[in-house]
């Protein structure tokens, strides 16, 4: 058994669902971003275009919310473990990540052979999924500044000048669609390709057994089969 | 009874050309509209233009140099594309053209001596079509002893206003697509650079629509203001919406009724251009509502998606709206590394395409390894931790570091 064991505390409910939106909406603004690129098949454009800027509104929302909620929902600081603290801390550097961005990297690289020691987010996992929030307000705004009743604004005509007109706010907006599909291809292949234990716990709250974490002391101190 | 002899004067002038009352108030009311006034105005501007008219049957005319940069002459054509008496002529009967290189009968040494008293008695507006040539040391477009950059400074520094007319006079246009050798650019950026304070209107087009020229002279001669510009001093109720927003091919985009390829049954039915990379949809001016050569059509109503010709920033002579738009069968603009050009899509859908190669070898990697589907082993001690047993992260049984430690220790 070399997994930690899976509790419900890592992901609780209110980020569940979160997590359900942003894959929902993500997946309806990519292909509805791609017909509206190219309209492949006739005869959907008014409802792609009124789908395409229903969910840009929505995972816009959806990340704003799951932010708020960092700081007032607790979660699990490591995998492993029933402690809890305010869900915001698990996303800053914890001393469970101290000196391990390096390792987890030779680990992906087959540089190293044993498994890294980590919180609940690895050093690169971290920093990705930091990042996520501030693409997703990022191609928010791009997209505003494609869409008429918004671009005409003086704010955003201003950006879109600053860009380098309409033509590259489109380019920076389609290529950044495929930023989001690389984070998605690689987040399901890591989250997926050691068991489905950690999808089947976020997405149905399975809980699973597996090694036990300390996470004050931040290592692993036993393991818990789930009475299995 | 005064103001009754004008009027009928004004109508024998209509009428020598063949132009009834009927179509004369028509055009008042669309140069009201595009001068920023409404409908409701189309009286004040008829009025004003009666009064100029007649004023200027009677020798006062308001002067208008026209020079011609580096362009091709299009704009000049289209303003003079009048092939049947027509209500624009009236306002052309306004100004008293003093130069222009391609229109006036006269030539050589007396041309430019009328350019140079009209410059010096001043109270003139210059339009100056095509480029700016910063290429061969300023030498270009020597006219008369003078290059070309110093009779635009003379003409525009006395001038009431500036118009630059056609995307090549706003930002160097397709005179400056790459490589741009004779480094053209616009008049405003031209201007501003060398101190020169009159203002710029900036009438992009390739050629710019004549009707927005006289909608500016109807603006700037007879109500005797400039129209309202937006921040790239375009005339903002010409070029405040795109193309895309007053087409009348925008039912079918909303219907998704398109048009795939050119000689198709979809074609024959009118359908949007939007799929053979029509530009409506990011090309700022009022195309569908001012239509071309006396409303009679224009670009999509004949059937070409816009190539977004009025696309051009007077800040940046990179961002020409050739550069912009190439190739213009495709949704977006090639994007250039050195001399090569490739479209946006083919490095984003290459890149994804080698990491999901990259992935699926990492894959067979993973299972080579032993680390499908339970992951490899933790390490007991964190690989920091026993290179630094006294400062350690993790807080370990003392046999487990030492060992962690013993074992560091002999790899080395």
């Amino acid at each position: 058994m070399a997994h930690l064991a899976h509790y419900r505390e890592a992901h609780p409910l209110p980020f569940r669902i979160t997590h359900w939106v942003n894959l929902v909406a993500m997946a309806f603004l990519v292909v509805t971003g791609f017909y509206i690129h190219f309209p492949w098949v006739p005869s959907c454009m008014g409802i792609a275009r009124g789908l395409h800027l229903f969910c840009g509104f929505v995972i816009m929302a959806n990340v704003v919310a799951r932010v708020i909620l960092a700081f007032f929902v607790k979660s699990a600081p490591t995998g492993g473990t029933r402690e809890t603290v305010t869900d915001y801390k698990t996303w800053l550097p914890q001393a469970d990540n101290r000196h391990q961005g390096v390792e987890w990297i030779k680990y992906y690289l087959f540089l190293k052979k044993d498994h890294p020691l980590s919180a609940k987010l690895g050093v690169p996992q971290k920093i990705s999924y930091l990042a996520v929030p501030v693409l997703i307000a990022f191609m928010f705004f791009t997209g505003l500044c494609l869409w008429s009743p918004t671009a005409n604004l003086p704010f955003f005509e201003s950006a879109i000048a600053f860009m380098g007109g309409a033509m590259s706010v489109r380019i920076v907006h389609y290529v950044m669609t495929f930023v989001f599909i690389l984070f998605t291809m690689l987040h399901v292949y890591l989250a997926n390709i050691e068991g489905l234990a950690p999808t089947k716990l976020m997405f149905f709250g399975i809980e699973h057994g597996g090694l036990v974490y300390d996470p004050d002391k931040h290592v692993i101190v036993g393991e818990d089969l789930l009475d299995r | 009874m005064g103001n009754e002899t004008a009027v009928a004067e004004f109508q024998d002038m209509l009428a020598a050309r063949g132009v009834s009352r009927r179509s004369f108030m028509k055009l008042c009311g669309t140069l009201a509209v595009m001068a920023g006034l409404g409908q409701a105005a189309a009286p004040r501007v008829a009025d004003a233009l009666e009064q100029s008219v007649i004023g200027a049957s009677r020798g006062d005319l308001y002067p208008v140099v026209w020079i011609e940069g580096a362009s091709c002459t299009g704009c000049t054509e289209a303003f003079a594309q009048s092939d049947a008496p027509d209500p624009a002529s009236v306002v052309l009967d306004l100004i008293s053209l003093n130069y222009s290189e391609t229109l006036s009968a006269a030539a050589g040494w007396s041309m430019e001596e009328a350019k140079e008293q009209t410059i010096a008695a001043g109270d003139y507006i210059l339009v100056y079509e095509g480029a700016v040539l910063d290429g061969w040391g300023g030498n270009a477009l020597r006219i008369a002893g003078k290059t070309g950059n110093e009779h635009l400074l003379e003409a525009a520094e006395h001038a009431d206003a500036v118009v630059a007319l056609g995307s090549c006079a706003v930002n160097g246009g397709w005179m400056a697509a790459h490589p741009n050798p004779s480094g053209a650019r616009g008049v405003q950026q031209f201007l501003a650079e060398h101190g020169v304070g009159t203002p710029v209107v900036n009438i992009p087009g390739c050629p710019a629509n004549p009707e927005w020229l006289c909608a500016v002279l109807v603006d700037a001669l007879l109500l005797d203001r400039l129209p309202r510009l937006d921040a790239e001093n375009k005339p903002v109720q010409i070029f405040g919406q795109t193309v895309h927003d007053n087409c009348q091919r925008r039912g079918h985009f909303e219907n998704g009724e398109f048009v795939y390829r050119l000689g198709s049954p979809e074609e024959a039915k009118g359908y949007c251009l939007y799929p053979l990379g029509c530009r409506g949809p990011q090309t700022k001016a009022n195309c569908g509502v001012a239509r071309y050569n006396h409303r009679r059509s224009w670009c999509i109503e004949a059937g070409a998606p816009c190539i977004g010709c009025c696309e051009a920033n007077p800040a940046d002579p990179g961002q020409n709206w050739v550069e912009v738009n190439t190739p213009f069968f495709k949704r977006h603009r090639d994007v250039r590394i050195g001399e090569a050009t490739v479209q946006p899509g083919a490095i984003a859908l290459g890149a994804t395409g080698v990491a999901a190669a990259a992935l699926v070898v990492h894959g067979f990697g993973m299972k080579a390894a032993g680390r499908v589907p339970q992951g490899a082993e933790f390490e007991k001690v964190r690989a920091w931790d026993a290179k630094h047993p006294d400062r350690s992260v993790g807080v370990y049984s003392k046999d487990v570091l030492d060992a962690a430690v013993r074992k560091k220790g002999e790899k080395r």
